[in-house]
């Protein structure tokens, strides 16, 4: 068999596979098109035709972490909203609650994800977390321990990882 | 053919008093249960015939060749079905041995659809199975088309939301042949449920999706920081030790190495903090989500997914509806009902609707029909195609919203091909709405 | 090969020890039939010890139609040997076992054979060889099961004189004494400071200990009660949620939500003290030869007798809850340790029982001590009624409703069923019908004298269906007469007690206590 022939097969076989709609899809085009995003937020899609893969930037007006602008990655997993959507920070941040890899310790992320939550309770949990960064559930511990013990030296430590670089052996990202 | 008579002699004397003079599936739909009572009579030629005719038809796909499918494939098989698919994407390891039984050790690592199958034909004479060593989302349309039935034995949520709604999605009422019913048997150690669901009639899978107990998950700052029980331990190798460690390497759970690696990294964890309990087969329990699963059970639950198959092809008693919760740790108890359907149901409680437009139609026009449509009535819907997947319009966010705005403008004829289906979601919606536009000749 | 990953599904359900018991366990199948081929499948799958089939049948082409372990190849031959050789395929460390012979007659030509068995089960047995099978096996106290099917109908009898479990897996609860703290428990909870200024060490304060300190304050306000009620817990648990400082607080939450259920009475339920009760416990050196059973449970008792609040030994487990991993695992040792003074108790109780009985040390090891231990709360004992005096009784039934299960029940106790091939005739429906009337109370005989038919179409059905077998049926029954096997030979999870129609037409299952 030739090699086009072949070749031939694969594009027929692509063409054969069906192209259906999931029911994560379906839920991802309802909560993506009502996402209430305040001015402090945005979601960036890639591909405006993939609802499954996007960004959303953080940009906190109040508090400890004001004039930072944050990233996360959202993937929306086949099994939504069964199963919760993958989130992500991808900067390396100081957060008692962040941890260095981008991990979220946020509860509904997690154990306490239910299928009647929607993309817009995510994000307000993120948005609380830069509002109201919590000691009491950390991820980073250091971090934590660092805000228990003195929240004033804490919240300059925070102002400056927000402008890059190496603190205590960790590189930071720039993120204002 | 004598012998296939005395084979099935059973098999028409039950069947025979009570079955309708023709069926087929969609009356199916409608039967009415008759009498057990007006019983004894003895099958004729004819009679054998019919009944031989209708379960040679039916074309069944039995998904899954686990602990449920093997038990089903061989009592289907013994229920005089002849034209039998399984489908399975796994090969055979040592743990489904404890009730897997068309399974020998020498076939471990070897497709599970492929050896079942071969193992049924050898045993049962007469029975075709052929055997689709795949995934069931990988398949086509047409390859779904030819069957009547489907019965599932699966042990995954997601696999099964998927094939409930592919069947619900192919369902047309007003064509009957779309309609496949499918009955879904699952377990979970001493207990199962089997259930008949009939796409668009009876509540969906997705309908009851509330029942079903999720998976324990822990939060990911315990893991981190206060491991109190042994499956925090576990959970810390997996989730935070393993990808530190190989970054680019994700975990496999059925590689013995790294599960290895995930127990010694788990006890050194435990050892660490003072806590008791990590073994290797909790470890391999957490990671793998391993429900306990038994020979009896699974007997019971495809036994009883079976004999509902036969109940709605030969229509000679009338079929579960709509479920069948069966528990054995407290004695044996068993509770049959019918699950309500949910209107709000993302799978079959959404509406769809028909459309016929002028072709030059733009998308802005069709928006304003929507708007002012009776029937319809959507103030800001966003579309998109589910054939190519493609966002037609997005109210929101407002980049999404930028991007998909030139489209306004376009004739219909540029964004689609008449009679494709559009996926509508707008606030007053329970999830979306299914709309088919065609353009007018 | 290596078991552990063979019944690696299994072993998370019963343990190695309940597999132990399987694999000591030996079956005797009286009739290859279908049903009783089903049975043994899921006996040799996860490993029962052995099996014997008798059975004097040739393989017909009837059961090619019906049961799985028979080829086309192999018509003509002994069934017993056919079915044996395949079922033995499935698991190559089960003993298997074909005994050509008349297996309705066996338990009298044989009983000695029959005996060596842990467990008999007869399927499609008609009622006069199945009596004295019954008769024989409740003598020797040997688990009897019954599995007839017919159409779509199917009927399961268990006769067991007497079952004893620790472990039923029913309780999942934990006993946690918060009523009664014992002393260590009590010093624990008390070097909390309910009221501490930081806020990390405040929303670390486990809530067991929460309970405990508001149970306390509770007691300090109402010093004269000593029963909690409903609204005593109701207002216990609204004093936890007003101490809540923020919403993180987790502890709080989860103590607050615990407050009605755990913070009830620690007692002795009923159907333990009524075991307590029975004369193989009280009057144990009474008897000949006492099951580590009896002598368990008395310990047991003794325990009880002995303990300052009259209560179990202490189970020792607790569940997770929020805190630091430190003070977790610091109250996780204190029950633990707890638990284990008890078990020294009821160990010092076992061997003064066995020197009183002149029995060996090792008549119960020390790891069914532990057992019994644990699931203390869970002890019963199921008393099974024999067949013989299930067919003398007067059947009474509700007024109202003689349930169509109930209707198939009778129809599997005709005289006829399973007896021969002729075709049934109305006599015979009308004759089996009368006699099923007399065994059934005044009211229920009139109501269905008054309306036969349900009856007699349902005795004429299984007549008429008794010598054929439907697959899916005998695959059902055969399912479940199998999970009563395990739950009988593992001694755990709690039997059906003691009958059971499972209806294929209406997908439904009935259990009744005869």
């Amino acid at each position: 068999m030739s090699l086009w022939a072949l070749k031939k097969q694969a594009v027929a076989a692509e063409r054969a596979k069906p192209n259906k709609v999931n029911t994560a899809q379906l839920r991802a085009q309802k909560d993506v098109t009502e996402l209430d995003l305040p001015k402090t937020m945005e979601a960036l899609f890639p591909d405006p035709d993939d609802f499954l893969n996007f960004e959303l930037v953080i940009s906190p007006d109040e508090g400890l972490y004001r004039g930072g602008r944050f990233h996360f990655t959202f993937h929306i997993v086949p099994n939504y909203p069964y199963d919760p959507p993958k989130v992500q920070c991808t900067q390396k941040i100081y957060h008692p609650n962040i941890d260095l890899d981008g991990k979220i310790c946020l509860n509904i992320l997690r154990e306490d994800w239910k299928p009647v939550l929607n993309l817009n309770s995510i994000v307000v949990g993120l948005q609380f977390l830069f509002l109201e960064p919590n000691p009491d559930d950390p991820l980073n511990k250091d971090a934590a321990e660092h805000l228990h013990k003195n929240s004033a030296s804490f919240a300059s430590q925070v102002r400056q990882c927000m402008q890059g670089g190496v603190f205590n052996g960790v590189s930071y990202d720039r993120v204002v | 053919m004598a012998l296939d008579s005395a084979k099935y002699q059973a098999l028409y004397r039950a069947i025979l008093p009570q079955r309708f003079p023709s069926i087929a599936m969609a009356d199916v739909l409608s039967a009415t249960e008759n009498s057990a009572a007006t019983d004894g009579a003895v099958p004729t030629a004819a009679d054998t015939d019919e009944i031989r005719r209708l379960l040679h038809d039916c074309k069944v796909l039995v998904v899954g060749a686990g602990g449920l499918g093997c038990e089903l494939l061989k009592d289907l098989a013994l229920s005089g079905f002849q034209d039998l698919h399984v489908i399975d994407m796994d090969t055979i390891d040592v743990s489904n041995l404890n009730r897997q039984f068309l399974f020998r050790l020498s076939d471990v690592g070897k497709p599970k659809a492929v050896v079942a199958a071969a193992f049924i034909e050898n045993r049962v004479q007469g029975a075709k199975v052929t055997p689709h060593y795949a995934k069931i989302q990988d398949m086509a349309d047409d390859f779904y088309a030819q069957f009547q039935l489907v019965v599932c034995g699966l042990d995954s949520v997601e696999a099964r939301r998927w094939m409930n709604a592919y069947l619900v999605g192919q369902a047309d009422l007003a064509n009957p042949d779309t309609i496949k019913p499918m009955i879904d048997g699952g377990t979970e150690g001493f207990n199962g449920q089997a259930r008949v669901i009939i796409p668009k009639i009876t509540s969906c899978y997705e309908c009851s999706l509330d029942l079903f107990k999720k998976q324990m998950v822990y939060p990911i700052c315990t893991i981190a920081n206060t491991p109190r029980l042994p499956e925090h331990c576990i959970e810390w190798a997996s989730v935070i030790a393993w990808p530190d460690h190989f970054p680019d390497q994700p975990v496999d759970t059925d590689n013995p190495k790294h599960l290895r690696w995930l127990y010694t990294s788990a006890s050194k964890r435990a050892e660490q903090f003072g806590i008791r309990g990590v073994t290797y087969t909790l470890t391999q329990g957490v990671v793998k989500n391993i429900i306990p699963a038994i020979a009896s059970t699974n007997a019971i639950i495809a036994a009883a997914c079976a004999n509902e198959a036969l109940k709605l092809v030969t229509s000679c008693h009338l079929h579960l509806d709509n479920y069948m919760m069966y528990t054995g740790t407290e004695g044996v108890y068993t509770y049959t009902y019918a699950y309500s359907r949910r209107a709000d149901c993302p799978v079959c409680g959404q509406e769809s609707k028909h459309l016929t437009v002028a072709p030059q139609l733009t998308l802005a026009e069709l928006l304003d029909l929507l708007a002012e449509s009776p029937d319809i009535q959507l103030a800001s819907p966003s579309l998109r195609s589910a054939h190519t997947n493609r966002s037609l319009y997005l109210q929101a966010p407002p980049q999404l919203e930028q991007r998909t705005r030139p489209n306004l403008s376009k004739p219909l004829t540029e964004l689609m091909e008449s009679g494709e289906e559009i996926i509508v979601t707008d606030r007053r919606l329970p999830i979306y709405l299914s709309l088919v536009v065609s353009f007018s000749p | 090969m290596d078991k552990t990953q063979r019944y690696d599904r299994q072993l998370r359900l019963w343990k190695a020890h309940g597999q132990a018991r399987l694999e000591a366990a030996r079956v005797c199948l009286l009739q290859a039939t279908a049903v009783g081929s089903e049975v043994l499948k899921n006996l040799v799958l996860p490993g029962v010890g052995g099996f014997t089939i008798v059975d004097d049948q040739a393989v017909a082409p009837s059961d090619l139609g019906q049961n799985f372990f028979v080829t086309t190849q192999e018509v003509g031959q002994l069934r017993a040997r056919v079915v044996t050789r395949h079922l033995k395929e499935l698991n190559e460390d089960v003993q298997g076992q074909a005994v050509v012979e008349d297996p309705f007659t066996f338990a009298q030509t044989n009983a000695e054979a029959l005996l060596a068995h842990s467990i008999v089960v007869a399927t499609n047995f008609p009622c006069a060889h199945l009596l004295p099978l019954a008769a024989l096996c409740w003598e020797h106290r040997i688990a009897l099961v019954v599995a007839n099917t017919a159409g779509f109908m199917g009927y399961i009898r268990v006769q067991v004189p007497e079952h004893t479990m620790f472990e039923t897996h029913s309780n999942q609860s934990h006993d946690l004494r918060l009523d009664c703290p014992f002393p260590a428990l009590h010093t624990f909870a008390d070097s909390f400071n309910v009221d501490c200024q930081d806020s990390m060490a405040h929303g670390n304060i486990p809530s067991i200990v929460l309970l405990l300190h508001f149970l306390k304050r509770w007691r300090d306000k109402h010093p004269t009660q000593t029963a909690l009620t409903y609204k005593d817990k109701k207002e216990i648990k609204s004093m936890i949620e007003q101490a809540v400082r923020n919403p993180n607080e987790e502890n709080f939450e989860e103590a607050a939500q615990n407050a009605v259920q755990t913070l009830h009475k620690t007692e002795t339920p009923d159907q333990v003290k009524r075991v307590f009760e029975h004369r193989s416990c009280k009057n144990l050196h009474a008897s000949l030869n006492p099951a580590p059973f009896w002598i368990l449970t008395r310990a047991l008792a003794d325990f009880v007798q002995e303990d300052p609040n009259g209560l179990l030994p202490l189970a020792g487990s607790i569940p997770d809850m929020k805190t630091d991993t430190q003070t977790f695992v610091q109250l996780q040792a204190l029950y633990f340790e707890k638990a284990e003074e008890d078990v020294c108790k009821v160990r010092h109780h076992v061997s003064r029982l066995l020197t009183e009985l002149d029995l060996p040390p090792n008549t119960v090891p020390d790891d069914d001590i532990r057992l019994a231990c644990k699931n203390a709360v869970n002890l019963r004992v199921q008393w099974g009624t024999s067949i013989a005096s299930e067919r003398n009784k007067t059947l009474a039934t509700d007024d109202l409703a003689v349930e169509d299960n109930f209707l198939w029940y009778l129809a599997f106790q005709t005289h006829t069923l399973y007896t021969g091939r002729d075709p049934v005739t109305s006599e015979t429906v009308e004759h089996e019908v009368e006699q099923l009337l007399g065994k059934l109370d005044n009211s229920t005989s009139q109501q269905l004298r008054a309306h036969p038919e349900p009856l007699s179409s349902r005795v004429h059905y299984t007549l008429n269906h008794g010598d054929t077998e439907l697959h899916n049926l005998a695959a059902w029954v055969g399912g479940v007469v199998a999970q009563e096997v395990v739950k009988l030979i593992t001694h755990q999870y709690v039997p059906l007690a003691n009958t059971l129609v499972v209806n294929g037409v209406d997908s439904t299952t009935q259990s009744f206590s005869l």
